[in-house]
């Protein structure tokens, strides 16, 4: 019963997914089972988006139907769970000048689907916010946003900044965008970039598992 | 350089180039122009980016400099480097954030996409009665001086004033650079969005745009039709009469999110009877495709001949093949421009003319708007555009 949640989460079935969560917990279903069933459902999602079935709304919805679902679960699993707190090791956040979100949050929505302790700080960030947060949190990966070209020149100063505080070594740098290139992803002196998100979640699972992914 | 050469001669074989390069025919020139936006300003170099959006008449300066320097073949008016702010702000606009208000003096300003001006339950009333639904809904949402009180008509006739006052000295700087270096306007006129963006843009935020499609698709579907007449006749109304090439710029980029099936259903319909009502009526659309179009050049090929596009990323091999109804551009990449010395980018951009140029339908142009000066080196743009104007024109 509960497994049919990933699948109905996966095929996008709103009011059936939601039916079923609502069954299953005056069954007394336990409630981080499902949420269990909700994050593979999610990526169920992300593999649909990776072979070009799902698109970009299809994320989005999908997150929209997750996060009704944790609506539900919440009054329940606060009393329930202890919430294990999650080491944030992947920073992200859109850089400076640029305020637009929507690839950042999905590519969020699909690693959380993973279990990666995620800390998303927001948009149109100066460096020193980022850095503040690299010192705090200590993060394995920091992933930077942006949509439009200026972005480039944001994400270079802060590398940079990164560089001149020596935290660059312990840290994986990817950035996101559309208009990004090997040229750029060189300029800026990160580690890898990603054009679209998919092949972006495929680089931060294999830092994650071997540290050793493709670099740019 | 421009000097040396009649501006008048200019300025008539640069309309023609345009006109013919519409029609698909052979221009005796490839045209090639670059929206350059926040770039002029940066390559001028003289005030921070917030200062043109209050002085308007600073932007004189910018694009003397500009076109002295880089010769093109047209303005781009719907690419303004600068924005009236004070309009916005007599109206309380929340449309965009503006350097030096909301942003950095120098970063360019920004169309926000998170503001909800329409509820998910308002498509019907939408959908009835679009201008009402604005004067009674969206706007006074998006424009908080323009809500109901004492003061809402006084607020009403001072952003009337402003935009009045931006766009008769606007158009007054554009009229004499463009006699000064013989350099039609091209893409004059601009329709905010296609159709189905503009219910994302303006009405209900992309994110909420995508879910609305899965949970109301006939709601989203019908309130893409009914804005179609809307835009059609904001976008027409800049002429008082077709003018040699009437270009109407509009900038596309919610379709390229949706999967070819969706794409279909839901973008598709209602872009193509706005698409094809602006072409019918004389028109010359320009639409910048945002994002890459290679899924869709099959839709593409179905438009009747006469509009423009700007792609920022296609197969550009099978635009040129399969897309014989139609003009485009975009094939000078940003990286060549940011990162290329001039004797690359004039090479790369010479065997692009040699071969694109035989379709007709061509013309130079970057992917996208130029936004800061470490997008395109001025060194690269101006020998480029040295290298074009001497063997056009002289």
């Amino acid at each position: 019963m509960v497994e049919n949640i990933s699948k109905l989460l996966s095929d996008l079935e709103e009011n059936r997914v939601l039916e079923l969560v609502k069954e299953l917990i005056q069954k007394g279903e336990n409630p981080n089972k499902i949420l269990e069933a909700v994050g593979n459902g999610m990526r169920l999602i992300g593999e649909r988006w990776k072979s070009k079935e799902y698109f970009t709304p299809e994320v989005i919805f999908g997150a929209e139907i997750s996060h009704e679902i944790t609506e539900i679960l919440n009054p329940i699993l606060e009393n329930n769970i202890n919430n294990e707190e999650k080491k944030p090791i992947i920073l992200i956040g859109t850089v400076k000048g640029d305020i637009h979100d929507i690839g950042k949050n999905i590519i969020i929505s699909l690693l959380r689907a993973e279990k990666f302790g995620i800390y998303d700080l927001g948009v149109d960030l100066p460096p020193e916010v980022f850095i503040e947060k690299i010192k705090e949190l200590k993060p394995n990966i920091l992933g930077l946003s942006g949509l439009l070209t200026l972005a480039v020149d944001s994400m270079k100063e802060l590398i940079d900044k990164i560089s001149e505080e020596g935290l660059r070594e312990n840290i994986k740098i990817i950035i996101g965008g559309p208009f990004l290139s090997e040229k750029t992803c060189n300029y800026v002196g990160a580690d890898a970039y990603t054009n679209n998100g998919d092949d972006g979640i495929e680089i931060i699972k294999n830092w994650m598992v071997n540290y050793n992914g493709k670099g740019c | 350089m421009a000097k040396v050469v009649n501006p008048n001669k200019l300025f008539r074989q640069r309309v023609r180039a345009f006109g013919a390069m519409r029609d698909l025919k052979q221009p005796k020139f490839t045209p090639f122009v670059i929206p350059t936006k926040e770039w002029a300003i940066e390559f001028y170099g003289k005030h921070d980016l917030a200062a043109y959006n209050y002085n308007y008449s600073l932007i004189e300066k910018v694009l003397d400099h500009l076109y002295d320097n880089i010769p093109m073949d047209g303005l781009t008016p719907s690419y303004p480097g600068a924005k009236p702010a004070p309009f916005f702000d007599a109206l309380g606009a929340k449309t965009y954030k503006f350097p030096g208000r909301d942003l950095d003096v120098n970063t360019a300003s920004q169309f926000p996409q998170n503001n909800i001006y329409m509820e998910a339950n308002e498509y019907p009333e939408f959908i009835d009665d679009p201008i009402k639904f604005f004067l009674d809904k969206s706007i006074p949402r998006k424009h908080s001086n323009l809500r109901e009180s004492p003061r809402k008509e006084l607020n009403l006739i001072k952003g009337a004033m402003e935009i009045t006052r931006y766009r008769s000295i606007y158009y007054s700087i554009l009229l004499k650079i463009a006699q000064k270096y013989g350099i039609p306007p091209i893409f004059q006129s601009s329709i905010p969005t296609g159709p189905l963006d503009f219910i994302g843009d303006f009405l209900r935020t992309l994110t909420q745009l995508f879910i609305d499609i899965k949970r109301q698709p006939e709601e989203v579907k019908a309130a893409a039709d009914a804005i179609v007449p809307i835009l059609v006749k904001y976008g027409e109304s800049a002429f008082a009469k077709p003018a040699t090439v009437p270009a109407i710029m509009v900038p596309l980029h919610v379709g390229m999110f949706l999967r070819p099936k969706d794409f279909e259903e839901f973008y598709w319909p209602s872009f193509k009877k706005m698409a094809v009502t602006l072409i019918n009526d004389g028109f010359t659309p320009v639409f910048h495709g945002e994002s890459d179009w290679t899924p869709y050049i099959e839709f593409l090929s179905e438009l009747p001949k006469g509009s423009i596009w700007l792609f920022e990323k296609i197969d550009w091999d099978r635009a040129d093949e399969e897309l014989t109804n139609l003009a485009f551009g975009g094939t000078i990449p940003l990286d060549l421009l940011r990162f290329g010395n001039p004797e690359k980018v004039i090479s790369e951009v010479q065997s692009q003319i040699d071969k694109y140029s035989p379709r007709g339908g061509f013309f130079l142009c970057t992917p996208m708007p130029l936004m800061s000066i470490a997008d395109a080196k001025p060194e690269n743009v101006m020998a480029l555009a040295k290298y074009l104007f001497e063997k056009n024109f002289m």
